[in-house]
């Protein structure tokens, strides 16, 4: 069986599925999508199956397909963004963080590109044939970070590579690509995972419990890596602390600005992000719940599904504490 | 593996497979037949669309063994060389990767050698906006006066960067975009050639999805193929391409109108879910809405890229939205766009957006407002001569005149008689205040005097003014129905047939329309909806209530007109 280390995509799986059959492999393909379901895992699982010759799709335990899991394949290039001289550990905790989890990486830099000089030495290495004559396996990570110099001169391998190349460019951004690059590429959609995959694979992968995979799944909203980063978190705790500052506010009390005090001492900009990202669910939970009363249509779409009670309380409170401040 | 993309197979070899360019096509084939070369060329226009292919086919015209001649024969050397990239006398460069100025410097040491086997030595430049400004300097002599038998072929997408010294050498060729008509007719062909058999549903989605690009499309009728093999139906299409059914727009245009949330909100799910791109599909909803606001304005669907099927539907909707709505709508739309890309979560983004778009409250033309309002105007002047006393009278209370007192004489009276009396003066904020207070409340729970329909029916519209300064949505609301009777202490509202949802939101405002009630009629009143027919002439006390003043105005316009601007009344 092949594509099994893949959460979900059945129908992307299927038209790779299908095109490796048929032996339609186009040489660019541009995976594009949210972030964090899944598209650097098919990279590499397509690349497997390219360099693979023991199993009609790929076997997944041949010395080709082991390497390309190692990332070692020396026909296999990824390119990433990094700063202009990036340290060497820094490149090697980025590689090793993909082969532990293709779902998951580091990124040790602020805001990296892929540059110029990258594509020149990949337009070199491609002029000359591969290393063990499989063809050779160019997959770019975070596409939409290729400055217009570096996606100007992609343009041309891209649109007609030399000798046996594909290439494989990811983007959760596509909108900042270059209309030239998407233009010569196969795209290739990659759907957000259904929450109920996201449960099973913190279940099985992670051996998160039951209860906690539940609620880190909805509130990932189909982002695997968002799960997975916020599985260091107890997401009890900050729901009760999200809860605590919403209650300070409405009555109003005089404690929140202690509160909010504290929390610019102790939490860093991503954790005090994700907690108003936790409020404004909670907001669409409340009108979610508010507009469809019925049991039967909220329990699929409300997030916070462990706070239903606290949920419903928040209505109606926030709706007297409206009608005491406007109406 | 020897597949090669449907877009490497189907490149053009000769001119008259190029789609669509034929302004570019001639001025080419002319200049060849007659020999009027220039010695620089710039192909410009957007991707995909023949600019590096035409550049190619000149090429290999102009080295022709037989050449140069109109066309290439491609089966000479010279023609063979070129399409495969290795003739000696054809350099394509990319302009992207080779842009510094040594690059050129390069370039330009190449020029003296003759060209060695063909007639022409040919410089392609393809992406020639990514010279630097030194490498395009560097070009200018050159590109002014180049040796003979050097010829320069540049290729761009963005002509803007190139700078104007390097245009003015240059013969410019604008490429235009392909029509879906003509991108349909070239895949079809494609198609056929390829044995592949696909609807036409299909080639319209693709066509419309490339927009404008051949190459586009090419890759698209390419992935098509890859997942469904040799049969293509558009089902297939809409499920791998992420093209939006255009059935959805329809959809939420009925949520929009209908106020249906609990529909709209499962429609944002499945979008979720199926993996489409939001962003496309708020841009999508801005197309159907501009469609509708053309089918609207225009009278006709002729503007509409639509099949007729869609052009059909959208006559039908048309009606349903105002054209006002329709540009709040849009621009709704258009300011998240730029909000959807920056949020970290596009969907409850989306979902906040079409909420929005459903409870947008829907305009009133001004012409139906100043009716509406000349008809309340006419209402009260006959109201504030007759009910306000049989009103007082019924509440068994001392009662001076019915027309407009002095306010403050009325202002020391209690406030119930104030209430009901000054109906027609502008309200001052502060009675407000008097009339929500607890005391007045207390008051009025205890006196509990009996009211008839018919006073409610006249102070109608003064509850419905009221209303609306608190709320206007609320007011409109209830300006849809009329009070049909009374109950005990339970007031029945009825509304048309087609005003259901009305209702609904009347409900859920049921506290503060009761207060509103009670503070103009001064009877606590509970309300109660319900549907039913419209009623022939709710106004029956109309008739008899012409006074004076309006026979005058009858007979004298400019006085109607004072009459009309100054609220006037007949004192004496």
């Amino acid at each position: 069986m092949s594509f099994e280390r893949i959460i979900g995509q059945q129908r992307v799986i299927s038209i790779l599925t299908r095109a490796i059959k048929n032996q339609r492999l186009p040489h660019a393909f541009l995976f594009h999508g949210p972030e964090g379901v899944g598209k650097e895992a098919v990279a590499f699982e397509l690349a497997k199956a390219l360099f693979c010759q023991e199993d009609l799709i790929y076997c997944d335990h041949c010395r080709d397909c082991t390497r390309v899991s190692q990332l070692s394949h020396p026909d296999m290039i990824v390119v990433f963004p990094a700063p202009k001289q990036p340290k060497n550990e820094e490149l090697q905790s980025v590689v090793q963080s993909i082969v532990k989890n293709p779902y998951y990486r580091t990124m040790p830099w602020a805001t990296p590109s892929i540059l110029i000089d990258v594509i020149r030495n990949i337009k070199k290495t491609v002029s000359m044939t591969s290393y063990e004559n499989k063809g050779r396996v160019i997959i770019f990570l975070d596409a939409h970070r290729m400055t217009t110099e570096a996606a100007n001169s992609l343009l041309k391998i891209l649109e007609e590579p030399l000798g046996k190349t594909t290439l494989i460019l990811i983007s959760s951004q596509m909108n900042l690509l270059l209309p030239t690059i998407v233009s010569r590429c196969q795209q290739l959609r990659f759907d957000p995972l259904h929450w109920k995959d996201i449960e099973t694979a913190l279940i099985e992968r992670e051996q998160v419990s039951p209860e906690q995979a539940k609620i880190f799944s909805r509130i990932s909203f189909g982002n695997y890596r968002k799960a997975l980063e916020l599985l260091d978190e107890n997401i009890n705790d900050r729901q009760d602390l999200m809860i605590d500052i919403l209650r300070k506010v409405l009555l109003p009390d005089q404690e929140i600005l202690l509160l909010v005090e504290q929390l610019v001492a102790q939490e860093d900009k991503k954790s005090i992000k994700d907690l108003l990202q936790f409020m404004l669910v909670w907001f669409r939970d409340a009108l979610v719940l508010d507009l469809l009363p019925a049991k039967e249509d909220f329990m699929e779409k409300i997030v916070n599904i462990n706070r239903l009670d606290l949920l419903q309380k928040f209505i109606a409170e926030i709706c007297i504490w409206f009608r005491a401040n406007r109406l | 593996m020897s597949y090669l993309v449907l877009a490497r197979k189907w490149r053009p070899q000769k001119f008259e497979d190029v789609v669509n360019q034929k302004h570019v096509v001639l001025t080419l084939q002319n200049a060849l037949k007659t020999n009027r070369l220039a010695n620089a060329y710039l192909f410009a226009g957007p991707r995909g669309i023949g600019k590096t292919t035409i550049a190619r086919i000149l090429a290999k015209a102009i080295n022709c063994e037989q050449g140069p001649k109109e066309n290439p024969c491609n089966q000479c050397d010279s023609c063979n060389d070129i399409t495969d990239g290795r003739s000696l006398d054809v350099l394509e460069i990319d302009g992207a990767s080779n842009r510094g100025i040594d690059e050129v410097r390069n370039l330009r040491e190449s020029l003296k050698y003759a060209p060695n086997p063909g007639k022409y030595k040919i410089y392609i430049i393809d992406e020639v906006h990514m010279l630097t400004t030194e490498a395009f300097n560097a070009l200018l002599k050159t590109l002014e006066e180049p040796p003979t038998r050097v010829m320069f072929m540049f290729a761009t997408t963005e002509p803007h960067k190139v700078p104007a010294t390097i245009i003015s050498r240059c013969q410019r060729f604008d490429f235009k975009r392909i029509s879906i008509n003509e991108i349909i007719e070239q895949l079809k062909h494609v198609c056929a050639q390829e044995q592949i058999d696909i609807d036409d549903d299909s080639l319209h989605l693709i066509a419309r999805k490339a927009e404008g690009s051949m190459r586009d499309s090419q890759s698209l009728l390419d992935q098509a193929i890859s997942f469904c093999g040799t049969k293509i139906v558009s089902s297939d299409i809409i499920n791998i391409l992420g093209v939006i059914d255009w059935e959805i727009y329809f959809n939420l245009t009925n949520f929009i109108s209908n106020n249906d949330l609990k529909g709209a909100f499962q429609l944002v799910e499945d979008l979720f879910n199926n993996g489409y791109d939001l962003v496309e599909f708020l841009l999508g909803v801005n197309e159907h809405l501009r469609n509708i606001l053309i089918t609207k304005t225009v009278k006709s669907a002729d503007f509409v890229e639509a099949s007729d099927n869609y052009k059909q539907k959208y006559h039908q909707i048309v009606n349903n939205f105002e054209e006002q709505d329709l540009l709040r709508l849009i621009q709704i739309v258009s300011d998240s766009q730029y909000g959807i890309k920056r949020s970290s979560n596009p969907r409850l983004y989306l979902e906040m957006v079409v909420t929005k778009m459903i409870q947008l409250d829907k305009v009133q033309k001004i012409d139906a407002l100043i009716q509406s309002l000349d008809s309340l105007k006419e209402k009260f002047s006959q109201n504030s001569m007759n009910v306000p006393h049989s009103a007082l009278q019924q509440k068994s209370q001392p009662k001076t005149p019915a027309a407009p007192v002095s306010e403050s004489a009325d202002q020391k009276k209690s406030p119930e008689i104030e209430k009901n009396v000054v109906r027609d003066v502008q309200q001052q904020p502060d009675q407000k205040v008097i009339a929500t207070s607890p005391s007045y409340h207390e008051d009025s729970q205890k006196a509990h005097p009996p009211i008839s329909i018919e006073i409610i029916k006249t102070q109608w519209p003064h509850i419905i003014e009221e209303i609306k300064k608190r709320k206007i949505a609320l007011g409109s609301f209830l300006n849809e129905g009329w009070p049909e009777n009374i109950d005990g202490n339970e007031l029945i509202i009825a509304f048309g047939m087609e005003n259901g949802f009305h209702i609904s939101s009347i409900n859920r405002n049921r506290k503060s329309i009761e207060e509103i009630i009670r503070e103009v009629v001064g009877v606590p009143l509970q309300i109660k909806c319900m549907q039913a027919e419209a009623p022939s002439a709710d106004n029956s006390n109309g008739s008899n209530g012409s006074s004076y003043v309006e026979k005058l105005g009858q007979k004298i316009p400019l006085i109607k007109t004072i009459i009309d601007e100054f609220d006037g009344e007949l004192v004496k």
